[in-house]
């Protein structure tokens, strides 16, 4: 008989915990009171149950934007990596490619995500054809977008582009490989 | 009222129903585990190898909390087609329900190490079949339409609490999601549905005559909000539910047709699925017709 009842009384306390953790700390319309990052955070963390649910709110992106990387090599020459533009791959490729969209877009080019940038230069540095004698001297990652204009100012058709020289574009790291002049 | 309350809590999470209901989540929640993890296959080195495009050290810092069982196993590409392997066979185990439990729990425990090996390339639709899954793995998700129940049949009703935390999450979804974009002007003043489908990375197909109006982009901003508001609260008038679960399923076949959000529509229509009546046939001309092949 006291099996059961254990077993609910457990059930029940999960119930209780995870609705709270829910309202507590998921729900946009959590109290103010609340400090956060308690023990209903640590619920949700220890059993991988974080969760975010802001796709395009409170507003959708306003920025067609992706990034690439000017390669440089010692000799002087440079060409243009461009990570994963999904709107120029075939559909199917595009279900596959969106890992590879999220990471550039949604982390690497943000600001607050400096601490991944050194890497995802390294990744690029790997990715790209070895020259011999001829190193990779720099990497340099530039995010380049086009900001979607009010339609009641100026309406775009659906499936519109704009050319890529029209693209506003920004340098936002470096890196520089040191043995690249000496070959050592 | 205290009592009364309690009734309807222990009703709602503890009054048996049929076990059909958790085993279909099974099956549906099973295969999407199954498609998300075989359209990571290509990239799979790139993404969580010691050569990806970021390490776990960049991302956490020296003090990592989270179970990541690649780093465990020394972080190397084997560890990863290692974890990998042993995730492909634990959830198709767990999706025809083949030692359903222990294999829930491996395709969970296994689907948060790589979650948590990289979480820069993750979406909704992910920590959506983690909440699922989690909660199937208590669930007794393996009791029909599966091997085990084949072996060792069990009774046909149950406890439904994980799934009802199943619906509560999804209905959670619906009703955040509303609520923050009632935060936003752009869903306030109709033309966010016109941001959105004019994202290039997301484009699929297009409908010009109401892609290029922009009065029909914003019926469709508020239409979309408005329904989402209806699924996170509304969802529970028993009368509503069904008109609710089909526009809903038709609200996702439309993103699904014309955005590019891999996978996530087909997710929440199966999170819909598992909204439905319990005493209402899923099927019903199926059901009738397997009824008139028994008399």
């Amino acid at each position: 008989m006291r099996t059961p009842d254990i077993r609910k009384t457990v059930v029940i306390a999960l119930i209780l915990i995870h609705l709270s953790a829910l309202l507590l700390e998921v729900a946009p319309f959590k109290p103010k009171a609340y400090p956060g990052h308690g023990f209903f955070a640590f619920y949700l963390q220890s059993t991988a149950l974080w969760q975010d649910w802001s796709m395009f709110s409170p507003d959708p992106l306003r920025l067609n934007l992706h990034v690439e990387a000017k390669v440089r090599y010692r000799n002087g020459r440079e060409t243009t990596y461009a990570l994963p533009r999904l709107h120029q791959l075939p559909l199917w490729e595009r279900v596959v490619t969106e890992r590879y969209r999220k990471w550039a877009v949604d982390w690497l080019r943000m600001d607050e995500n400096r601490h991944i940038w050194a890497d995802g230069a390294q990744f690029i540095l790997r990715e790209i054809p070895r020259i011999q004698n001829n190193p990779v001297e720099s990497i340099r990652l530039f995010r380049l977008w086009h900001e979607i204009e009010d339609p009641r100012t100026r309406f775009r058709e659906w499936g519109y582009r704009v050319p890529d020289p029209e693209l506003t574009g920004y340098e936002f790291h470096t890196l520089q490989i040191p043995d690249a002049g000496g070959g050592r | 009222m205290i009592r009364k309350l309690i009734r309807m809590f222990d009703k709602f999470f503890f009054h048996p129903i049929p076990i059909t209901g958790v085993a279909r989540m099974r099956i549906l929640i099973g295969i999407m585990v199954l498609i998300q993890a075989l359209t990571l296959l290509p990239g799979l080195e790139h993404f969580f190898g010691p050569d990806a495009f970021v390490s776990t050290y960049s991302l956490y810092g020296p003090d990592a909390p989270h179970l990541r069982l690649i780093d465990w196993l020394g972080g190397s590409n084997r560890a990863v087609r290692a974890i990998f392997g042993i995730h492909l066979i634990a959830a198709f185990c767990f999706t025809i329900g083949c030692f359903t439990r222990t294999s829930g729990i491996i395709t969970y425990l296994t689907l948060i190490s790589i979650h948590h090996q990289n979480l820069t390339i993750l979406n909704s639709g992910d920590t959506a079949l983690r909440f699922a899954l989690f909660f199937l793995i208590w669930s007794p998700a393996g009791g029909a339409w599966s091997v085990d129940s084949r072996k060792k049949p069990t009774t046909s009703d149950h406890a439904p609490w994980a799934l009802r935390m199943i619906q509560i999450q999804t209905a959670a979804i619906y009703l955040f999601t509303a609520i923050s974009k009632l935060n936003g002007q752009s869903w306030r003043d109709g033309t966010a549905a016109y941001y959105a489908t004019r994202l290039w990375d997301f484009e699929r197909f297009g409908f010009d005559p109401v892609f290029n109006s922009l009065t029909a982009m914003k019926w469709i901003t508020w239409a979309s909000v408005g329904l989402e508001l209806a699924l996170g609260t509304l969802i529970w008038i028993p009368s509503l539910r069904i008109p609710l679960i089909l526009s809903g399923i038709a609200f996702h076949l439309g993103i699904e047709f014309s955005m590019n959000i891999p996978w996530f529509e087909w997710i929440m229509i199966i999170l819909l699925v598992g909204m439905w009546p319990a005493n209402r046939t899923f099927f019903p001309l199926l059901s009738r017709r397997m009824k008139s092949v028994q008399s």
